[in-house]
């Protein structure tokens, strides 16, 4: 019972979270007006995909 | 006096804003003048005193309003001790953001689903905005179709805590009653015995918020 209210609490500061940094960015394409892409990731934690040395220059 | 107005608003469908909307006006008329008005286009606010009878008609007008919603606010405020505005469920058109300039205070419905208390996260942003220009301006969540032995019902306290908005103690709890008043056009004080409790819950947020 205890668990569940904390879980369902901690889901809202992640929302609240998601929803200010999605502010924050629509606020920040306002001010310079150079709309960035928009990164839609169902695994936010997944690190972006990064090439390596050895693809970009290869031997 | 001018009338104290409260916004009735959700950017979700289905949270119970046009059910408390009729029952609290229909409480506070016992209180005062009172008037409805009707601001989303699905107009189930006017639908429903359009099922009452003659004999029994609902106790409170309901006028529909389609233009500028401050300004017919400012228009009816002299005449009526209450005025009650059962918004539309989105944040994109203009008339949430009226009804936040012209409102004293703001309930917001939210029913006990994670996904329901997600979506009031924006609507919590949206109303902080607003009290930069209206800076008077209240607002409180009101838990609705709360079920006491439901253990997310239960839950729902903590998670109401993360919100920088607070929530009344007195909420709705899910009750046939608040339905089948509605086909019959009239509000859960006129449902005799049947619709005591959910009255006394009515009046709780009355009592509340006056
Ligand atoms: N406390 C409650 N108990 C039982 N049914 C409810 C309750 N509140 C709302 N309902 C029902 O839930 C549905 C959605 O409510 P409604 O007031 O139309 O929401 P909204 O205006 O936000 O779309 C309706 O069928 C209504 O009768
Ligand atoms: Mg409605």
């Amino acid at each position: 019972m205890k668990q569940l209210g904390s879980k369902l609490a901690d889901s809202v500061r992640q929302v609240k979270t998601q929803q200010a940094e999605k502010e924050g960015k629509e606020q920040k394409v306002q001010e310079d007006k150079t709309p960035e892409p928009i990164l839609v990731s169902s695994r936010p934690e997944a690190p972006l995909p990064l090439f390596t040395s050895r693809r970009v220059w290869p031997d | 006096m001018p009338a104290k107005v409260f916004s009735i608003t959700n950017q979700k469908g289905g949270t119970g804003k046009t059910t408390l909307s009729m029952n609290f006006a229909a409480g506070l008329t016992r209180r005062g003048r009172t008037l409805v008005i009707d601001a989303d286009p699905q107009r189930s606010a006017g639908q429903w005193t359009g099922l009452a009878s003659d004999e029994r008609p609902f106790p409170v007008s309901v006028i529909a309003v389609a233009g500028n919603l401050a300004r017919e606010v400012n228009h009816f405020r002299q005449d009526y001790d209450y005025i009650v505005i059962d918004c539309p469920p989105t944040l994109e058109t203009d008339t949430v953001s009226l009804a936040m300039s012209a409102s004293d205070t703001m309930l917001i419905p939210v029913l006990p689903s994670p996904i329901d208390l997600w979506a009031s996260v924006r609507l919590a942003n949206a109303i902080e905005q607003a009290k930069m220009s209206n800076r008077e301006l209240k607002a409180f969540l009101v838990i609705n179709q709360l079920e006491p032995r439901n253990a997310l019902s239960r839950a729902m306290q903590q998670a109401l805590e993360e919100f920088d908005i607070p929530s009344l103690t007195g909420g709705l709890r899910r009750r046939a009653i608040y339905r089948t008043s509605a086909i019959e056009g009239v509000s859960v004080f006129c449902m005799g015995k049947r619709g005591e409790a959910a009255a006394q819950e009515i009046e709780s947020i009355i009592e509340e918020l006056l």
